[in-house]
């Protein structure tokens, strides 16, 4: 459908307009195929009578001297004398006032009288004498019986072209010469001479009356026209002629006797004076009408566009949600019709319109969602059509400072965009060349994931691993077009990418966490090697020791070389310390053992009161040794137990931390200190405590845990004295 | 509307028509030889037209009838409307008189009869395609007193005085040197409506053997009749002026025997001039004379030489090289000045027409030209 265009209003104008005028135009075209025919035959008709008429004044004028001539030849006889003769050529010369002079010529030829009218500036003498036996006319009229004309010719008497009629005389010649100056006044000219032209000429075709004297007098000839040719060769008639540098409408007709002719001639343009006079009356009325057709045709095509107005205001306010007129009046059935179809129409455009707009949104919404992905599609000639959030907070750019413009190649490394370029023009072996370096695999194979370099906004860099995904036209249709065929080309086309989407992921996030994880590996790998350390030389440790607390212990049973009391209270402490660094070894063990992840534990039920008991036992010596006084109290069991603490632990495990909190409890405390140790249970746990200068732990007993509480009072340690629950 | 357009588009091309001026008298005594003139002329301007091409030709008719006074306005006429050259005049008198008005408006006039010794080797716009009056005056002077006519009597129409009076003077002085012993000069004025028979009877006043007549056909004509009636046996001889049919005619047997000079060789079998003659003969029902062709050759002397100017070259500039120009019966050279060569030739009237005078004679003129300088 084409834009634009002229408006309603004036189609309908012209249309009226043109239908009226077909009319119109046809009368015009029939009146003058009839008019303008009927015109050229009435002035060929005309110019005929015209013709017919002057050849009438024509011969008439030259039949006076004619007759004047012959009535002077009957005079001629033999022995007439000359005075008679000369009376009657005299009056001849009366007779005929178009003659200028009147002479005899002998039977050879000669000129024997003459008589001259008076004031032509010719003289009888001038006459008399000469030899006219060599002028073309005169065997013409030596053999005529009757008179004669001759053709113009140029008188030798009056240097004026001029024309004789001889008139046989009895063996003799009358000859008249006849003034054509005078006869062309005397020729009648019907109408306006600038009008009708009449010209009269002689057998050769040389003028000898014609509007314009002076051509007669300049021996004009016509004979090239081929009106006069025609005429000439003895076929008169109709026809045209150019005189005067215009085309005239002329006839011919020949004057009897003389040889002469006459022309007749209207200007050609002159047949359409009628024409243009009936042309004046219908051109009037012409334009009378088309003004009435035009005002008409104006009050039509406004009626009809305003309805059309209305039509285009209405489908307005539908576009627009405004309420508009509820009943438009649109004249015809079919205009209702059409207002129907197009409010269906924009119905079911608006419905699109609002469920794209939907999809639009939420397309931009899903696309914004993805906060920490950079999502960006360019068209094929690099414009941004897509920016999402992603892209905005990754690149630093505004979605509105690049969408619809060409997208910027500086978002990209220069140097590795460089690299990359010359990588590909060596492999696709052209030139790849701007964002072709980007999107040229993508374009060959479809997409491409690489790690890029994204130049922010600010300058700062950004490691991306960009997927560059070309978009494809998706052609639907069976088979696939002949190679070479116009419908392969545009499939061809078709699959040249249309742009190109572009998904890029920050990198900066993983490389950090490989970093971390390959720290920690570094440190638990480092852990392990002291955890095998500690655990080799624990092991190395322990060999001896069971060696030297074997040895310690079996001193002690020598029944043979039994130790006093002293060499066994110093064994004792010996085997006591041995079994000590036994335990420190175990926790350098135990340390690596957890710190290996290789520790377990095993649950039994044990008696608390024991553990606490051997514990006990174990840091006497210290306790004795740094002036700590070292209590243990144990509650009588309250419980299901019946006599014993008994709890579900690891016997070792709970030895272990007994020793180590008794004895720091021991090894922290101030000079004569105490350390209470107590056992107490609570509902849902049992209690042991060790009390530092004899203050308890609050809470008591129960049957489901233990609290084994100790209480010291270290110098290191703020009051309230601090307390492990174990 | 597109087709209009075309059609005026390609009338724009139409390079304007070259207008030839022919200025000669039309009416009056001596209007035989301008009529032949301008139909020569006209023929010459048909026949440019018809060869085709683009360029069209019109002749545009100056009449010379004006006052004496006013005669310049001839020339201001043809030069004012635009006419790129005028064939004429065809006269020496005329051209005498026009030659300074045609000086200053720088107009070319080529004159196909004008022969006058007083033109010759003027730097001027007029150039001449017809040889000197003398050389042919001395010719019949000789023929004269080969002849044993050793008196002589000179009619001159001092209408065209120029000539006239050239042509006599040449005649008288080369028949006195011949040893002719009495050369009588009879003058008359065509336009005072002369007596022809006391013209005649003055001429044979002093009885010569020989009456030479310088004027046109008509009155030449006339006096012979006269002069016959009056001394049979007096020989006679006219110009080339006087070359006309009408001579002829009008001069019936009163001019047989003359001597008659013609500007061309009227039994030429050049093919150019036989094809001219049946053309004009087509054209205006009538034989051509000398002055029909002789101006023929002038306006298509002009023609060809339009076709030579350029910007800074004007159609004098082209005329003033000495060269050859396309002619009837061969070449017309015009030298320097714009004079032709000693074209001319001697004929006499037996039976009622013109008879060349012999090979030899033709010869001789042939040779003439041929030693032009």
């Amino acid at each position: 459908m084409k834009p634009g265009g002229e408006s309603l209003k004036r189609s309908l104008t012209r249309q009226y307009v043109l239908l009226a005028c077909v009319p119109l135009l046809m009368v015009v075209v029939l009146w003058s195929a009839v008019a303008i025919p009927q015109a050229v035959r009435d002035i060929e008709s005309e110019n005929q009578r015209t013709a017919l008429l002057v050849r009438a004044q024509v011969e008439l004028l030259i039949a006076a001297p004619s007759e004047a001539a012959a009535r002077a030849a009957t005079h001629v006889t033999p022995g007439t004398p000359e005075p008679v003769i000369r009376a009657a050529l005299s009056e001849a010369l009366d007779e005929a006032q178009s003659l200028e002079s009147a002479v005899l010529l002998d039977s050879r030829g000669t000129v024997s009288i003459a008589e001259v009218r008076p004031g032509t500036g010719v003289n009888s003498s001038d006459w008399e004498g000469l030899d006219l036996s060599h002028r073309p006319f005169y065997e013409k009229a030596r053999a005529a019986t009757a008179p004669v004309w001759s053709n113009t010719f140029l008188s030798p008497l009056t240097g004026r072209i001029t024309a004789v009629v001889a008139a046989p005389a009895d063996g003799r010649i009358v000859l008249a010469d006849l003034s054509l100056d005078k006869m062309s006044r005397q020729i009648h000219l019907p109408g306006n001479p600038g009008d009708v032209a009449v010209i009269v000429f002689d057998g050769l075709g040389r003028v000898i009356v014609h509007p314009q004297q002076q051509l007669a007098s300049w021996q004009e000839n016509l004979g090239r026209t081929a009106l006069v040719q025609r005429a000439l060769s003895g076929f008169s008639g109709p026809g045209e002629i150019e005189l005067g540098g215009k085309r005239w409408l002329a006839a011919v007709s020949p004057a009897s006797t003389t040889g002469w002719y006459v022309l007749v001639a209207q200007p050609r343009n002159a047949m359409f004076q009628p024409v243009e006079q009936l042309a004046g009356v219908v051109g009037i009325s012409v334009l009378v009408v088309l003004a009435i057709v035009i005002a008409t045709a104006l009050r039509l095509a406004q009626r009809q566009a305003r309805r059309y107005r209305r039509l285009v205001a209405a489908a307005a306010d539908l576009v627009d949600d405004r309420p508009g007129e509820p009943d438009v009046d649109l004249g015809s059935e079919e205009v209702h019709a059409l207002w129907a179809q197009l409010r269906r129409l924009l119905d079911r455009s608006k419905a699109q319109e609002r469920a794209a707009r939907h999809a639009q949104a939420e397309l931009q919404a899903l696309l914004d969602a993805a906060t920490e992905v950079a999502i960006i599609a360019m068209d094929s000639e690099h414009v941004v059509r897509v920016f999402n959030r992603g892209a905005e907070k990754m690149l630093g750019y505004r979605a509105e400072e690049v969408l619809g413009g060409a997208c910027p190649l500086a978002v990209h490394d220069p140097v590795e965009l460089a690299q990359r370029s010359e990588e590909l023009s060596q492999r696709f072996r052209h030139p790849v060349r701007g964002w072709n370096a980007i999107t040229a695999v993508a374009a060959h194979f479809g997409y491409e994931v690489r790690d890029w370099t994204y130049v922010r906004k600010d300058g700062t860099r950004l490691s991306v691993s960009l997927a560059v995904t070309a978009v494809k036209l998706q052609l639907t249709g069976k088979g696939a077009a002949p190679a070479g065929s116009a419908a392969h080309d545009a499939a061809q086309r078709i699959d040249e990418p249309v742009g190109f989407l572009f998904v890029g992921t920050d990198q900066s996030e993983r490389e950090r966490a490989g970093e971390l994880e390959l720290a920690r590996r570094r440190a638990e790998a480092a852990s392990q090697a002291k955890s095998e350390f500690l655990s080799r030389v624990s092991h190395e440790l322990r060999t001896p020791m069971n060696a030297m607390l074997g040895y310690a212990q079996l001193l002690q049973l020598e029944d043979v070389h039994k130790l006093d009391d002293f060499q066994r209270e110093r064994v004792a402490r010996i085997e006591a310390a041995g079994w000590h660094l036994v335990t420190l070894i175990n926790d350098v063990l135990d340390l690596s053992t957890i710190e290996s992840g290789n520790a377990r534990i095993q649950m039994d039920e044990i008696d608390v009161g024991l553990a606490i008991g051997e514990s006990v036992r174990l840091l006497a010596p210290m306790a004795e040794t740094t002036g700590v006084s070292l209590n243990v109290s144990l509650p009588p069991v309250g419980g299901a137990g019946g006599d014993v603490w008994r709890v579900q632990a690891d016997s070792t495990r709970l030895r272990q931390v007994l020793v180590n909190v008794i004895g720091n409890a021991i090894k922290y405390n101030v000079a004569n200190g105490r350390v209470d140790v107590s056992v107490h249970a609570s509902s849902t746990e049992l209690a042991a405590g060790a009390a530092v200068d004899g203050r308890s732990p609050p809470g008591g007993g129960g049957a489901a845990a233990l609290h084994n509480e100790i209480n010291d009072n270290r110098r290191g340690l703020d009051p309230p004295p601090h307390a492990r629950r174990v | 509307m597109l087709l209009l357009a075309g059609v005026v588009a390609l009338g724009g091309c139409q390079p304007p028509p070259v207008r030839i001026g022919f200025i000669g008298g039309l009416r009056g005594r001596l209007s035989d030889l301008v009529a032949d003139g301008r139909n020569g002329a006209q023929l010459a301007v048909e026949t440019l037209n018809e060869k085709g091409g683009r360029q069209r030709y019109e002749l545009m008719v100056h009449d010379d009838e004006p006052d004496a006074g006013a005669i310049g306005a001839l020339v201001d006429a043809a030069a004012d409307r635009g006419d790129a050259f005028a064939v004429g005049p065809m006269t020496s008198s005329l051209a005498a008189g026009l030659l300074d008005e045609a000086n200053r408006r720088r107009f070319v006039m080529i004159s196909p009869t004008a022969n006058s010794g007083a033109l010759s080797k003027l730097d001027d716009y007029l150039f001449r395609v017809a040889a000197a009056a003398g050389p042919g005056a001395e010719r019949l002077a000789q023929v004269a007193i080969d002849r044993g006519l050793e008196t002589a009597a000179v009619m001159m129409d001092w209408r065209n005085r120029s000539y006239s009076e050239d042509f006599a003077k040449a005649f008288a002085v080369k028949f006195q040197a011949l040893g002719g012993t009495r050369v009588e000069y009879v003058r008359y004025e065509t336009r005072f409506d002369p007596d022809f028979a006391d013209v005649a009877a003055q001429l044979l006043a002093s009885h010569p053997k020989i009456v030479l007549l310088a004027s046109g056909s008509i009155d030449a004509s006339m006096v012979a009749q006269k002069l016959r009636r009056m001394d049979p046996k007096v020989a006679l001889a006219v110009a080339s002026w006087t070359a006309h049919d009408q001579f002829l005619q009008l001069g019936g047997p009163a001019v047989e025997g003359a001597l008659v000079l013609q500007p061309l060789d009227l039994d030429s079998k050049a093919p150019s001039y036989l094809d001219f003659l049946r053309r004009y003969r087509a054209r205006f029902g009538m034989a051509a004379g000398p002055a029909a062709a002789l101006s023929y050759e002038a306006a298509m002397v002009g023609a060809d030489a339009m076709k030579k100017t350029s910007p800074g070259r004007s159609l004098r500039d082209v005329l003033r090289v000495p060269g050859d120009w396309p002619g009837l019966q061969g070449p017309v050279v015009l030298d320097r000045f714009g004079d032709s060569g000693n074209r001319f030739f001697l004929s006499e009237v037996r039976g009622g027409r013109f008879t060349m005078l012999g090979d030899a004679a033709a010869k001789e003129s042939r040779d003439r030209q041929a030693d032009r300088p």
